[in-house]
C-alpha cells in the first residue's frame, strides 16, 4: 500500500511539473497536508480514475482560497468540462431541477433553518453535486450504478423507491446475482446506457401528474413516446411486447383506482367545509403541509403523500406486496378512518348547537 | 464481447443440433408447422437479449433444454403468454413436482380466488396484488425465475422475500432480525446458520408446508390441510417431529422442543389478547354504535351481511373501529406468533405483542368515545 501511494505521489510530482506551470498552486502543496490530515479522502483519490489521468485536487478545486470558499464544493458545470455529454443528459432530468423544486415547497418554506439543511437540502443538493451519486473523491462509475448509491435518498416513507424495488421480483433476483443481465437495478432502468437523464422513460411527477421536468403537462402523445422509448431500450430487453403492454396497462388502472379513493377522502372533508365543519381554503395534497392542520387533514396527508404513492409507484415498480399491504389496502383504511371523522365531527357541530 | 458471441453461436448450433435431432426422432406432431430453437433464437438473441443471455448461462442450455423443449412452439407460447406451467416442468422434474403438490404453494392461486380480501378489490388491479405472488400455484419461476432456473437463486433468501415480506406477513423481516436470519447475513454459510429453505425446504424438499404443524397465513388457530380440514393430533405430531428433524442439526432436541413449545404458548396468548379487542366491538355492535351499521353497508362477498371480526374480516367498507381491530390481528397478532416461530424476540415484541397492546387501548377507547357522543347524548335528547 505504502509503495502504491510513494508511486502516485512520484507520478503526481511529475505531472505537475508540467500541468500546474500556469496554476498558482501545485498539486504538491495540497498533498503535502491532505495526504495526512484527510487520508480517507486522498486514498479514495489515489485509487480513483481521476488518480491515473491525472485529474487531481487543483483541476477541480482550483486553489485552497476557491475551494474553501465555496466549502470544497466542486458543481456540475466544472465536471462538465470534461464529461460534457453527461452534464448534457443530466440537465434534461429531474435531478437538475430538485433544488429549485424544494425551495418552491411549501413545507420547506415551513421549516426552520437547521431543519431544512438536515432534512431537505441533504438529497436535494443532487442539482449541484455530481457527487451525490458518484461520491468523493473515488467518483466511481460501479458505485453510483448500484441500487445502494440511490438509496439513501429514495427511500422512506415519501419514496420508498429502494423498498419497492428491493420486494419486487427485479430487486430480489438483482440482490443475488448483482448481474444486470439477469435483472435490472434502478439504473438500468432508469439510466439505460448511462444517460444522466434520470427523466428518461418517466410521465408521472411524484404527484402523478404527467408533466416534463419543469412541470409542463405531456399530451397524450408525448407520454407516448416516453413510455415507448422506456419499453423499447429496457424492458422488451427481457420481456415480451404483449406482456409488456399489459403490465403497464395494469399499473394504470392501479394509479386510476387510487385516485378514485383520495378523490372520495378529499370529498368528504370539502363537504365539511361547505358545512362550515371545518375552515375554507383547505390544501390537500400538493402544497400540504404536516403540521398545524387538523386530524382529518392530517389523515388525508397520510393518505396522498404516503399511501397512494406506495400503491401507484409500486405498481409501475412490480412491487406487488408493497403496492398492496402498505398502499391500497391502508389507503382503504385511511379512508374508512376520514369517513367517522367527518361523522364525529357532525355530532360534535350538532351538540354545540 | 468477441468470447460472448462465440458462445452465442455455439449454442445456436447446439440448439439447431438439438431441434433437428428432436424432429427425426419424431417428437414433433406436426412437421409441416414445426419451429425449432434456431428459429426462436434468430429473433430472441436481439429482440430479448437479458431473457436469452439468461438462458445461455443456464444449466438447461448445457443440457439442450431449449426454448421449444418448454414452449412448444410460438404459438402455443403466444396464447399462454409464453408462461410454462409445473405439469410441464414436471415432465423432467418429477420428484420436485409431487413434493410441491403437497404443500400449500400448489393451492395459492385456488385459495386467494374465494378469499374475501381479493373479492373486494376492483377486478381490474387484482393482477397488480395479489395474483403476482399467489400465481406461484402456476409458476415453478416464481422462485426458479426465467430464464437461468438458478438453484443458488432459489435457496437464497432473496427468493422468497418477493412474497414473503410486508404487514400482513413479515417473514422476511422476522427471519433478518432472528440470531438465524443475522448470522446467516454475515457468513452466507447455511452451515452456520439456516435460512428460509433449510427449514421450510429441508433437502430440496418442494413441500413448502413440510414440518408446520401451526397456521395457514390466517390466523385461523387450528392447523388445517390443504383441503382446509383441522388436522387430527397425531399428524400435527408428526409434522412437528418433522420440523424438530431440522432443528438437531444444531440443537438439542429437548432445547428445539422447548422452544417451539415456547412458540406455541406465544402464540396462544396473542389469539386470546385478539380476544378481547373482539370482545369490545362484538358490544358495540349490541348497542348499534358501529358506523356503518352492518345492515347497511355492502355485503361480504363471502360472509354475507354479517360482522366479520379476523379471518376473513376486509379492510374496505368497515366501521373505524373495526378497522382498528383489523390493524390489530391482521398485522400485530400475526407478528407476535410467527416471530414467536422464528426466533425474533424484538420482532414479536416490539412489533407485534406491545402494538396488541395499543390497538386494544385505541379500540376501547373508540369504544367509550361513540358511548359518550352518540349514546349518552342520545339518551339526554329522549329524556
Amino acid at each position: 500500500m505504502a509503495k502504491r501511494t510513494m508511486f502516485t505521489t512520484t507520478l503526481f510530482f511529475l505531472s505537475c511539473i508540467s500541468f500546474t506551470a500556469i496554476a498558482d498552486e501545485k498539486v504538491v502543496e495540497c498533498l503535502s497536508c491532505h495526504q495526512k490530515e484527510t487520508r480517507g479522502i486522498f486514498q479514495a483519490w489515489v485509487n480513483s480514475k481521476h488518480a491515473q489521468k491525472g485529474i487531481d485536487c487543483i483541476t477541480c478545486h482550483e486553489s485552497h482560497e476557491a475551494a474553501r470558499a465555496k466549502k470544497s464544493a466542486v458543481e456540475p458545470a466544472l465536471c462538465g468540462r470534461c464529461h460534457a455529454e453527461k452534464l448534457h443528459q443530466f440537465q434534461e432530468g429531474r435531478h437538475a431541477v430538485s433544488w429549485k423544486g424544494m425551495e418552491e415547497h411549501p413545507q420547506y418554506q415551513a421549516l426552520s433553518a437547521p431543519l431544512k439543511k438536515a432534512f431537505c437540502e441533504r438529497c436535494h443538493n443532487v442539482q449541484f453535486k455530481c457527487n451525490s451519486c458518484h461520491t468523493s473523491h473515488a467518483f466511481n462509475p460501479e458505485e453510483a450504478r448500484e441500487p445502494e448509491s440511490c438509496k439513501k435518498c429514495h427511500s422512506g416513507l415519501a419514496g420508498p423507491h429502494d423498498e419497492m424495488y428491493a420486494s419486487s421480483l427485479h430487486g430480489t433476483v438483482y440482490a443475488v446475482d448483482r448481474n444486470t443481465v439477469r435483472a435490472p437495478n434502478c439504473a438500468s432502468c432508469h439510466m439505460p446506457n448511462g444517460t444522466h437523464n434520470i427523466s428518461f422513460g418517466i410521465v408521472y411527477d411524484s404527484w402523478g401528474n404527467a408533466v416534463d421536468k419543469d412541470g409542463r403537462p405531456l399530451s397524450g402523445e408525448q407520454q407516448e413516446h416516453l413510455r415507448k422509448e422506456m419499453r423499447e431500450k429496457v424492458c422488451y430487453q427481457c420481456h415480451i411486447k404483449s406482456l409488456t403492454l399489459e403490465r403497464y396497462e395494469l399499473a394504470d388502472h392501479v394509479k386510476q383506482r387510487a385516485k378514485a379513493l383520495l378523490d372520495e377522502a378529499e370529498q368528504t372533508i370539502r363537504d365539511l367545509e361547505k358545512e362550515g365543519i371545518l375552515t375554507k381554503g383547505i390544501v390537500l395534497g400538493r402544497g400540504q403541509l404536516y403540521q398545524g392542520t387538523s386530524r382529518i387533514e392530517a389523515i388525508y396527508y397520510r393518505m396522498s403523500q404516503f399511501q397512494n404513492i406506495y400503491t401507484w409507484k409500486g405498481a409501475y415498480h412490480f412491487s406487488a406486496d408493497f403496492a398492496h399491504w402498505y398502499g391500497w389496502a391502508h389507503l382503504q383504511m385511511s379512508l374508512i378512518e376520514i369517513k367517522e371523522e367527518a361523522r364525529k365531527l357532525r355530532e360534535l357541530k350538532k351538540l354545540g348547537n | 464481447m468477441i468470447k460472448l458471441l462465440r458462445r452465442h453461436l455455439l449454442f445456436l448450433v447446439l440448439g439447431l443440433l438439438s431441434s433437428s435431432l428432436m424432429s427425426c426422432a419424431g417428437v414433433s406432431k406436426k412437421p409441416a408447422e414445426k419451429i425449432d430453437a434456431g428459429f426462436c433464437i434468430s429473433c430472441h438473441q436481439e429482440r430479448t437479449p437479458g431473457l436469452f443471455q439468461s438462458w445461455v448461462e443456464s444449466k438447461h442450455a448445457q443440457k439442450g433444454v431449449n426454448c421449444v423443449t418448454c414452449h412448444v412452439d410460438h404459438q402455443a407460447a403466444s396464447e399462454q403468454k409464453s408462461m410454462v406451467f409445473p405439469d410441464k416442468c414436471g415432465e423432467c422434474h418429477k420428484t420436485q413436482l409431487d413434493e410441491f403438490r403437497k404443500g400449500r404453494h400448489s393451492i395459492g392461486f385456488e385459495r386467494m380466488r374465494i378469499q374475501g380480501e381479493y373479492l373486494g378489490i376492483p377486478p381490474e388491479i387484482r393482477a397488480a396484488f395479489c395474483e403476482r405472488c399467489h400465481m406461484v400455484e402456476r409458476r415453478c419461476n416464481s422462485c426458479h425465475t426465467s430464464h437461468r432456473f438458478s438453484l443458488k437463486e432459489a435457496r437464497d433468501p432473496d427468493a422468497c422475500s418477493t412474497c414473503h415480506l410486508g404487514p400482513d406477513h413479515p417473514h422476511k423481516e422476522m427471519y433478518e432480525t432472528s440470531l438465524h436470519g443475522t448470522i446467516y447475513k454475515m457468513t452466507q454459510d447455511p452451515a452456520r446458520a439456516p435460512r428460509c429453505v433449510t427449514c421450510h425446504m429441508p433437502g430440496g424438499n418442494h413441500n413448502s408446508s413440510f414440518g408446520i404443524a401451526r397456521g395457514p397465513a390466517g390466523t385461523r388457530s387450528p392447523v388445517v390441510d390443504l383441503k382446509e380440514v383441522p388436522i387430527p393430533l397425531e399428524e400435527e405430531e408428526r409434522r412437528r417431529q418433522e420440523m424438530l428433524g431440522v432443528c438437531t442439526g444444531c440443537h438439542s432436541r429437548r432445547f428445539a422442543r422447548e422452544q417451539l413449545e415456547n412458540a406455541d404458548q406465544v402464540k396462544d396468548e396473542g389469539f386470546a389478547l385478539m380476544e378481547k379487542g373482539k370482545e369490545s366491538i362484538r358490544e358495540m355492535e349490541g348497542e348499534e354504535l358501529i358506523y356503518p351499521r352492518v345492515a347497511e353497508r355492502m355485503p361480504h362477498p363471502t360472509e354475507g351481511r354479517t360482522l366479520v371480526l379476523a379471518d376473513p374480516q376486509l379492510y374496505v367498507g368497515t366501521s373505524y373501529i373495526e378497522r382498528l381491530f383489523f390493524t390489530m390481528f391482521k398485522f400485530h397478532t400475526i407478528r407476535v406468533w410467527k416471530s414467536g416461530y422464528h426466533f425474533s424476540p424484538a420482532y414479536s415484541h416490539g412489533y407485534g405483542w406491545t402494538e396488541m397492546q395499543l390497538d386494544l387501548i385505541d379500540i376501547q377507547e373508540e369504544a367509550e368515545k361513540l358511548r359518550q357522543l352518540f349514546k349518552e347524548q342520545e339518551t339526554k335528547t329522549l329524556k
